[in-house]
């Protein structure tokens, strides 16, 4: 372990980079295929898949796979990635469009087609939800855009709206499996979600879910979602249900945790110890590096809950509410940074990274920004005018601490990194 | 472990986080010489009366003088007289005190000693509007500060350049008498001059600032208290003044040592403690969700801490009201509820909140206990708890499922308490 002295002469810059380069690398779909493959079906070999990270998935899977396949993945807007056998699908995300429903009822006649001989690999990323939605027979588009919106009205938990969404979907929780059988299902999974579920990311379109109606209409009740008499019996027309539980492998190939454990392992190879708060940290990003700052500064003042050199390592998805007069630019990635820097500038021990792993920090071309208070730099006089505004982009513009990646098609949420000397 | 139940545990950190803030203890060792001339006490805050019997029943020579605590019950004292007024919204009570402290100390000499008794509450406690503001006016602006969700230290600043007894005027009022401010600290970092804002201790800050932070926190104030700020009365006597060279400030009690003796017993149980912060600050729901994604990090991974461990935090986190339907809860409360969010589901997760004065806001409660099943349960009594995330009424959730915490006012104030223990 290397004293705080030689720390302080590392250059913090590279470390923090390094730092977040591990955690993209494992973020990245590139490689993962390589030890978790099955054998090579007599039939055909099915791609199918959404989400924002499915492009980038299809590729890495031809590439390990070197066999023929075929098939259709979704993907959002922007969100390709050139391929050599399976087609790319872009579609609307977060409202679906009416490409993204045509290609989820092609997806699902690719999977109905599948004889078995043949196996199903299905690619499933964060955003698959909405780009991958098809309504269960009996219930129409409409039905089910209106149950959504009660739902999210009536403050129902995360969890009981899913229960909801499966069974009002001719593809979610696991019914695309079921369609597919009896070919052999595998399906890899980038997670975007907290727990890392895989019956949750994407709504889990190959993971086969219980489908109870009594706690359907229990949940029903309990928030009073009003729905009409034909989409409450299409609940009882799809219990039943075909009793097939097909053979179902599943790979997580990557998380937050994943990314959060690479640069874990990163900063002890560097001698700096690795702490990580958590993969699913959540809340309004300036209040969450106000909070995080106070233990910063009872780590500088009195060694505790760690002992400098540390990197204190974290992930989730913070918010970011604009302010009324909200005129500037930057992510939530950004603007968590900037609250941080404001909220430590005293304190010379203490750098910092705040980056998104899609590489796109709200709506802007960074993924993220740096600092460093041992350079001496301090920033704009005004810098709480900066996030007055919401304007953490051009406040570390100007300083030229914007970490600029391009998009990496793929997606394990935020990745924050702060050092303590 | 130890065969305690949580609660039972939780409960009794909390009671050694008081007691190791209560003047009664800690006050003796801080004490100066006598003076040769008079020993005038005064003072102000929630702990003002305890702060004062204990000072009484130690102190070697005559004292006389007066402090001002809040309504409620006081600890009794026989020398030192006690005034009552009202807290958070200062009342004409207070501002008679005020002038009861600055004529205390009028006309003393060089070789008297002025001993100030100072704690948390005591910016509220003591209005004395400056310049030509009124009563007010001072209480529109703490009105205004409540509402922002600013912290406390940039809310002291406001007031101090709004008050004609803060930022040090009382110390200076007192001059040539030596005044030694003996503070029970709920300001993170402990500084002297932030305490009650400091009406015995001065700081360097400007009107300047109180209008950057007015700002800041985009504040609505009546056109007489701007105009105030713009003018020289609002400018406090700064740090280095000569009437304050043989002064002296000493905190006696903060939020570091309760959190320490908390831990201490925690130990003692066979539960490792960790004090992520004696000074953690920001909105109560956002702190609430950070603490809540560490505990689950712990129960899950038994990382970055191994169980059983307790996870120690003391500060004070704001709530920011917004525009929108208000229900009822402090500060811990509320964050209470958001680590219950988080934690929803997970079983072996414990948590304790509450205020270390033994009101949390304007509320009855001390604070609430939540656990895993908090959420459930709170919907089996018919209330959603998310959406009284959403309204600020965390007070009633708990409430519904009995699980707030009641201890009535404790007689000292180091601010928020928070336990989290993860078996």
């Amino acid at each position: 372990m290397l004293a705080a002295d030689e720390i302080g002469n590392l250059d913090a810059e590279q470390v923090l980079k390094r730092l977040f380069g591990a955690g993209l690398e494992a973020a990245l779909p590139d490689g993962k295929f390589d030890h978790l493959l099955p054998e090579k079906p007599k039939g055909r070999t099915i791609v199918l898949g959404a989400g924002k990270a499915s492009a980038r998935m299809a590729r890495a899977f031809e590439d390990a796979w070197q066999a023929p396949c075929e098939g259709l993945v979704i993907t959002r807007y922007g969100h390709s990635v050139p391929t050599r056998h399976v087609r790319i699908v872009e579609a609307s995300h977060p409202v679906p469009d009416e490409t993204g429903l045509s290609a989820t009822r092609e997806i699902v006649e690719l999977a109905r087609g599948a004889g078995p001989d043949d196996l199903v690999i299905v690619l499933i990323s964060g955003g698959a939800s909405s780009l991958l939605t098809m309504p269960a027979e009996g219930v129409s588009l409409a039905d089910k855009q209106d149950i959504t919106r009660q739902l999210l009205r009536s403050g129902a938990p995360i969890g009981a709206m899913n229960t909801v969404r499966k069974a009002f979907s001719a593809v979610k929780g696991g019914k695309l499996a079921i369609v597919a059988a009896p070919a052999k299902v595998v399906t890899y999974i980038i997670s975007d979600v907290p727990g890392d579920d895989p019956a949750i990311v994407g709504s889990g379109p190959s993971i086969i879910a219980r489908n109870d109606p009594h706690e359907v209409r229990a949940i029903l009740a309990r928030f009073r979602i009003k729905v009409p008499a034909h989409v409450d019996r299409a609940l009882d027309a799809h219990t039943g249900g075909p009793d097939i539980r097909p053979e179902n492998i599943v790979h997580t190939i990557a998380t937050p945790r994943m990314s959060l454990d690479a640069a874990s392992r990163e900063a002890e190879r560097m001698g700096i110890t690795p702490i990580i708060l958590g993969d699913a940290i959540e809340g309004e990003a300036r209040e969450v590096a106000v909070a995080m700052a106070g233990m910063v500064r009872s780590i500088i003042q009195y060694k505790t809950p760690f002992v400098a050199p540390c990197v204190l390592l974290s992930g989730g998805e913070t918010t970011v509410t604009l302010r009324p007069e909200a005129a500037g630019r930057g992510g939530r990635n950004t603007e968590f940074l900037l609250a941080l820097f404001l909220a430590l500038k005293s304190h010379r021990e203490v750098a910092a990274i705040a980056c998104d792993t899609d590489g796109i920090d709200g709506t802007e071309n960074n993924a993220g920004a740096w600092f460093d208070l041992a350079s001496g730099w301090t920033g704009e006089a005004d810098a709480a005018a900066f996030l007055d505004r919401n304007d953490a982009y051009n406040f570390f513009k100007q300083a030229d601490r914007l970490v600029t990646t391009g998009p990496t098609y793929t997606n394990v949420n935020d990745f924050r990194a702060i050092l303590v000397r | 472990m130890t065969d305690d139940t949580p609660r039972d545990f939780l409960a009794a950190l909390f009671r050694r986080a008081v007691r190791a803030a209560d003047p009664r203890d800690t006050i003796a060792a801080h004490l100066p010489d006598p003076p040769r001339g008079r020993t005038v006490v005064i003072g102000a805050g929630k702990a003002a009366s305890r702060m004062a019997a204990a000072l009484e029943s130690v102190w070697p020579a005559p004292l006389d003088g007066v402090v001002i605590d809040r309504y409620g019950p006081i600890t009794p004292t026989k020398k030192i007289k006690v005034l009552q007024a009202s807290h958070p919204v200062p009342d004409v009570a207070g501002l008679a005190g005020a002038k009861a402290l600055l004529a205390a100390v009028g006309g003393l000499t060089a070789d008297d000693l002025v001993i100030a008794l100072i704690s948390g509450g005591g910016s509220a406690l003591l209005p004395m509007p400056g310049g030509s503001l009124t009563l007010a006016n001072e209480i529109a602006v703490n009105e205004a500060l409540l509402r922002s969700g600013a912290p406390i230290a940039a809310m002291n600043v406001v007031r101090k350049h709004v008050s004609g007894i803060k930022g040090g005027r009382l110390a200076q009022a007192a001059a040539p008498a030596r005044v030694v401010s003996l503070l029970v600290s709920d300001v993170a970092g402990d500084n002297p001059a932030l305490v009650a804002s400091g009406p015995t201790v001065p700081s360097a800050t400007t009107p300047a600032d109180a209008l950057a932070i007015i700002d800041d926190y985009r504040m609505k104030l009546p056109e007489a208290v701007i105009a105030h700020l713009r003018s020289p009365a609002a400018i406090a006597p700064m740090p280095d003044d000569p009437a304050f060279a043989q002064n002296r400030a000493v905190v006696v009690a903060s939020a570091r040592t309760s959190l320490y003796a908390a831990a201490d017993f925690a130990r003692s149980r066979g539960v490792t403690p960790v004090v992520l912060s004696d000074a953690i600050e920001g909105g109560s729901q956002s702190v609430g969700s950070m603490h809540a994604a560490i505990a689950r990090e712990v129960a899950r991974f038994d990382q970055p801490f191994s169980k059983p461990v307790v996870l120690l935090s003391g500060g004070e986190t704001t709530v920011a009201l917004g525009d929108g339907p208000v229900g009822r809860g402090g500060p811990n409360t509320e964050f209470l509820l958001s680590v219950a969010r988080g934690i929803a589901g997970l079983s072996g997760v414990h948590a304790l909140a509450a205020d270390t004065d033994g009101i949390d806001g304007s509320e009855d409660n001390a604070g609430a206990f939540a656990d895993g099943q908090s959420f459930a349960r709170m919907r089996m009594a018919g209330i959603d708890p998310q959406k009284a995330l959403h309204t600020h009424d965390a007070w009633t959730a708990f409430a519904a499922i009995d699980d707030l915490l009641v201890t009535g006012p404790t007689g000292t104030n180091v601010n928020d308490f928070r336990a989290i223990l993860i078996r």
